[in-house]
Parts: structure tokens; sequence; C-alpha cells
């Protein structure tokens, strides 16, 4: 391979483009970054042609949804499975079939899920999604959809029927399926209709006001858990073209310097080069260098962002490592008597699991960055040394404790309130920092992920503007980092719907079956553990039986008060004797002499009925926490 | 590896002539209208006569993002007095716009 040499000036002029490039790239991350401009992503190439596809990234939006949505700890995230769950969970009792409609985008609707309680009918009740509700509909589910009201059909009579249904052929399935009574409900969230939920019973159950009520509760349940699933998804989207677009910009920015490389290479090799060119050149290829570790940093940083950051742990001396980086980083200041580099590296054994180039990575990052922040004639110190675990009073052990490695400057110093995002991605001290300082803000985020990918910590201090800073790596000796990173690893891999801890195990008391099921099913819904009993007898040998197991044992009790074999008091009575179970009374009732029973027979608190989901779930909260005071 | 000092280029403010000015949209988000906004007004107080506005459409003729390779929305090109100057965002920050296009008056 030859390359034609190129003067001084072409170079220059290419180097000054390059700069240019990365000068337009960081303005564009900031214009991004800062919500005043939407990313460009390409998307696809066609016959070596690209085509732009537009698409928004507003990262800190996405990222608060994204945020949001894995709060929402009971739902699935994903939509397909939220349907099926909710219609499994209508025909468990309180349907005999039901339908799920979904507005699209693009204002038709669409019949998401057709279920049937008995196995036999679901295909037949399948054959419904051929035919989805048209928009401008004088009643059903699109008539719902246009106005957000519910409808009760008490009795279905065979007039209602034959207006129902677009042609013969959707009348003949609906027959067949023979409804008797119907609700249909808005599936409503943040003030949007996303579609329409029907139930339906062939049977001879009525729908009446209660049971609508109760519809409409799933529904509100279902739609949130519905719009969850979909700024899951749209943020996830949001989220993958922002990292698309971080790579195709590293990668554009990353490619021409590869041929800027091979001939600064081979002019290197040209031993007839004079000694002043010979130093230009030297000068050329560390600022290209540091061109691409910039370019590198972005790159990493999508790969962290995607978890696709991979480590090789290995036994390494990190006192040597910080040595290196020090020679590398500072001899040049050191040597010129800019700056004073001091350094306090104990006098023992470095010894960590870890990936030596990253940390040497993370290293160079800390010491750049003090560096970079430190005026003329200042001081930066490195300290090491190696700390025993806070609960042992033995002194060090080889394989425990932590290696901490500080590097201290005395420059401009961090604004106290900035100090909680310097390792945010994008996000140096302030504005002002990144014109004075450049760069594109991505040392400290990629450091902090390395560092704790490593099972560590990374940490900053500093007394203020001007008053310099310090920053403190913190790892694990020998072994144990790399264990504690691949528990990090598989955390980070199932961070989402991972419940931590053990649910609140509930004792639900309730004669009405459906009502019963379909509470528990709520209560399910809402992370809980539930047991159902019917009567007291029932209840009282399932809190018996739970205080048998190891983790089983009941927290708490909701209870209707008329059940068939006796009074929820006096099974209050038993369980808080017996087990020191709080209790919440569910009654028809709410008259003051009925509030004052249940407290006396060791209920909490008595709700009236009907209750609402909300109320409910405060309630448990408060009585749970409640429970814990002596 | 020491940083070199800012401002190491020359940027003597240019007697605009005709600023030829070309605000790259797509479609009528808010950016790209606020952006489109704060040019008009911007153009007017301290352009006035002597600049050219050519708005693209990106939804319309994505081909053109290769030209001037725009890489994000809004973006404002300064095509005319060259050098070519790129200014990303919607122009809500009258200072950024200024020194962008090297309108900055003398202090």
């Amino acid at each position: 391979m030859t390359f034609t040499a190129k003067s001084h000036e072409q170079l220059a002029g290419e180097i000054a483009e390059l700069r240019g490039r990365l000068r337009e790239a960081e303005e564009t991350l900031r214009a991004i970054s800062e919500g005043e401009a939407d990313a460009l992503v390409i998307t696809e190439r066609q016959q070596g042609e690209r085509v732009y596809t537009l698409k928004s990234v507003r990262a800190e939006e996405n990222l608060r949804l994204l945020a949001d949505a894995g709060a929402m700890p009971t739902e699935s995230l994903d939509l397909e499975a939220t349907l099926q769950s909710s219609a499994l969970l209508a025909v468990s009792g309180f349907a005999d079939w039901c339908v799920i409609d979904l507005a699209t985008e693009d204002g038709r609707i669409e019949r998401m899920v057709a279920a049937h309680a008995d196995p036999d009918r679901q295909t037949l009740v399948e054959e419904l999604k051929r035919f989805p509700p048209r928009g401008d509909e004088p009643h059903g589910p699109a008539f719902i959809l246009r106005t957000g009201q519910s409808q009760r059909i008490a009795q279905m009579s065979p007039e209602c029927l034959e207006t129902i249904g677009q042609d013969p052929e959707h009348r003949r399935v609906f027959a067949a399926l023979a409804p008797r009574s119907a609700l249909q409900v808005p599936l409503a969230a943040r003030g949007r209709i996303l579609g329409v939920w029907s139930f339906y019973s062939s049977s001879d159950r009525r729908y009446d006001e209660g049971d609508l009520a109760l519809a409409e509760e799933l529904a509100r349940r279902a739609a949130m858990a519905i719009d969850n699933a979909r700024l899951y998804a749209a943020a996830q989207a949001a989220n993958l073209a922002k990292d698309q677009f971080l790579a195709t910009l590293s990668h554009e920015l990353r490619t021409p310097l590869t041929p800027v490389m091979a001939v600064i290479s081979s002019l290197e090799r040209d031993a007839g080069l004079p000694e002043t060119a010979r130093k230009s050149l030297a000068m050329v290829r560390r600022n290209v260098e540091l061109e691409a570790r910039l370019i590198d940093d972005l790159l990493d940083l999508t790969r962290i962002s995607r978890g696709k950051l991979e480590l090789s742990h290995r036994r390494t001396d990190l006192r040597q490592l910080v040595e290196q980086a020090i020679e590398t980083c500072c001899g040049e200041a050191e040597a010129s008597g800019r700056l004073c580099i001091v350094r306090e590296l104990a006098d023992a054994d470095h010894i960590a699991w870890a990936d030596a180039p990253r940390l040497s990575q993370v290293f160079w990052n800390l010491l750049n960055n003090a560096l970079k922040f430190t005026p003329d004639r200042g001081t930066i110190t490195v300290r090491s040394c190696v700390e025993a675990p806070p609960s042992s009073a033995a002194p060090a052990d080889p394989e425990t404790g932590e290696i901490v490695i500080q590097v201290s400057d005395t420059g401009v110093g961090i604004r106290p309130g900035a100090l909680g995002h310097i390792f945010n991605a994008f996000e140096q001290g302030d504005l002002a920092t990144t014109r004075r300082f450049g760069g594109l803000g991505l040392g400290l985020a990629i450091s902090k992920a390395i560092v704790e990918l490593h099972g560590g910590r990374l940490g900053a201090e500093s007394a203020g503007i001007g008053r310099g800073a310090t920053f403190t790596v913190r790892l694990p000796v020998g072994r144990q980092g790399y264990e504690a990173a691949e528990a990090i690893k598989a955390e980070r891999r199932g961070a989402w719907g991972v419940e931590t801890g053990r649910p609140l195990h509930i004792l639900l008391v309730e004669d009405h079956t459906d009502t019963a099921e379909a509470l528990a099913a709520l209560l399910e819904g809402l992370g809980y553990r539930v047991t159902v009993a019917g009567t007291v007898a029932d209840a009282l040998s399932a809190a018996g039986d739970a205080a048998e197991t190891a983790d089983g044992t009941i927290d708490l009790v909701i209870s209707d008060l008329g059940l068939p074999d006796g009074s929820g008091l006096d099974l209050m009575r038993e369980l808080s004797g017996r087990y020191r179970l709080p209790g919440i009374a569910l009654s028809g009732y709410g008259m003051e002499e009925d509030l004052r029973k249940s407290q006396e027979a060791g209920f909490a608190r008595h709700l009236t009925k009907p209750v609402t989901l909300d109320l409910l779930k405060d309630v448990i909260d408060q009585v749970r926490e409640g429970a814990g005071d002596p | 590896m020491t940083p070199k000092p800012g401002g190491a280029e020359s940027a003597a403010p240019v007697d605009p002539e005709v600023c030829e000015l070309r605000l790259y949209v797509a479609g009528q988000t808010p950016k790209s209208v606020t952006a489109l906004a704060n040019l008009k007004s911007f153009c007017e107080q301290h352009l006035a006569g002597k600049y050219r506005i050519e708005v693209i459409d990106l939804l319309e003729q994505p081909q053109l993002a290769r030209g001037d390779q725009i890489l994000a929305i809004p973006t404002l090109v300064r095509r005319l007095p060259s050098p070519m100057r790129k200014i990303i965002g919607d122009l809500s920050n009258t200072e950024r716009v200024l020194v962008g296009l090297d309108l900055r008056a003398r202090s």
C-alpha cells in the first residue's frame, strides 16, 4: 500500500476541517440534549444512496417517560401481554366473553383481543376480529370511542341483536355467541380515549350498575397499563434512535481520521524528514489521536447505554496502571514545570480483578480533567491506599477491602449544585465551562460506568468554585469486584419488571365469588400476593396454613362483614388475637355504629362499598405503615 | 495534552452585503416554527434589507440533507458570505446566533 505524501498545508487543512466537524458535532449534541433541535436519523440505504428519514429524538422527555414507565411496578410493559391478561381477567367470572378495540394512530379502530371463557367457543369469538368497528357507526364501540360514555345493556332483546353487526356474516357470529347482557366502557388514560372494552354475558347474568362500576375500574387499570406499554415502546424506539444517531455520528467522524493517521505514519517513517517537520508531525499526531479518543468516547457512551460495554477481567496491578497514567498524561505538564504532580501511592498491593485498558481510560480521564481545569503553577495530587471493609476491624485482607485512588487538584473547582450532575453525559459543570474548556462532557460519565462495571464507585468532592476538586475511585480488592460486577450486569439485564423484596400478602375474605375474584385480580395487579377465602372457617384455616410456611405469612386482612358462616367482626377478633394481623373492613354499611363496631373488633379501617381501587390501595399503604409501629 | 487557548482563529465580523441563509426544517414541528419566527425577527433587526431566507422542508426533499450535511433539525446554514456556517437549534438564543453568523458587534 502506498500513500501519496501530502504537504503540510494539505494536512493542516484536513486537520482544520476535522476540527470544524468535531465542533459541529459537539454543537449538534448540545442542541439536541438541550431540546433545541431534533436529531435526523439515517435509517436505511438504497442502492448506495442514503435515504434520510426524520425522527424526533427528544432525549430528556423520553428518558423521563422511561423512568415513569419503570416506576409502574405492576403491569407488563408489553402491549399484547397486557391486553391478553386483561381479557383473561374479564372472562374469569365477570364476563362470558369480551372484546378489546383500540384506536390506531391513523384513525382506524383495531380489534386487538377477543376472548371467551369457554375454550370451545374461543374460535367463534375470534371471528369477531374480522369485523373491527368503523369510526362512523352510530352505536357500539365506535360510538363509545367518540363520546367516552359507558354503556350498559341489561337485557339484549332479539330486536336489539338485529341492529348489531355490519353485515349478515357479522350478525351470524354475534347471534351464535348469544349475548344477553352487555357492558361497553371506554379505555381512557391521561384524558385520551384509547379504546373500548366490551363485556358480554351469555348466561343468566344481567349486568347492573355495580357491574358497570367494576367494569369501569377494570378499564381504568387496563388503560393505564396500555398507555404505559405504548409509552414504553415509544421511549425505547426513541432511545434506540438516539443511540443509532450517536453511532452514526461517531462513525462519520472517525472514518476520515483513518487516512490522516496512515499518512502521518508513512511520513514519520521518512528518514529524510527535517527535525522541525518531525516536531510538527508529532503535534499533528497527538491532536489527531486526541480527536480519535473523543470520538471513541462517543462510541463508548452508546455502548454503555445499550449495555454492550464488555469488560475482560484479569489480575491487574492498579498501582502500575496509575503510575503509567500519570506518566502518559502529566509527563509534559510536569517536565515543563507548569504543574506540580505529587504522588502519594501507598506501599501495598493494589491487586484487583480488572480490565486494565478500561481502567487506564478512567485514570486518564480523571488526570486529563485535572490538567484541563487546573491553572498554571497548580498542584495535582494522586493518592492511593487500601482500606479494610468498614464492617471488619481486622487489617486489610488480600481478598477483601477496597483500593482507593484519589486525584485532587487545585483547579477551578465545582459549584456545589453542579456536583450532582457532572457524571451525566453531555453535562459539564455548566455551559460556561463547556465554552471555556471544550470537550463533549463524556469522560466522567464513561469513567463512572466503567468503575461501576468493576463493582466500584466513583465520587467527586469540591469545596466550591476556585477551590479545587477531588475525584475518588473505590475498587474492590481481588476477585470480589468481578463477582459484584457480574451481579450488576445481571441486575441491569433484568432491570424491567423485577419486583424487589417480598410482595405484601393479603387475605381477602369475601363470599361473593365474582367480587372476590375481580378484587383479587385487581389487587394482584397492584403487585400484592392475594389469598381468597369465602367463609370465616376458610379464612381461619388459610391464615393458619400461611403461618406455618416460611414466607407465606399473611400481612393484612381485607374482609367483608357479612359472611355465610359468621361475621367478619368475629373473624377479625380471632385473627388479630392469634396472629396480630391488621385488617380493613369492607362493608355495605357505613353508619357510625358500624364503624365503631368494626374498630372494636380490631379493624384498622372501615371502608364502605363501593370502594375505588385507588382508595383501597391508599388505605392498604396506610395500614401497612401503621402496622410497623410499636 | 494541554488544551489550546480558544479564539485562535480570527473572527473578524463580516460586513454582510447580502446574507444568504438557508433554514432546514422538517414539517411544522414546534421547533421548526419557532426557529423560523426567531430567524425572521432576528434578520429584520440585524440584517434589514440585506438577507435572503430559503426554507427547506426535509420531509418533502429529504435528499437535500446530504448537501449541507444536516444532522439535526432545525439547522440554519449561512451560505453567503463564505465560509459557510451552521447554527443548530431553534435560534432562541440571540447571542448564539450573532456569534454563529459572525455578526457580533465589536465591543
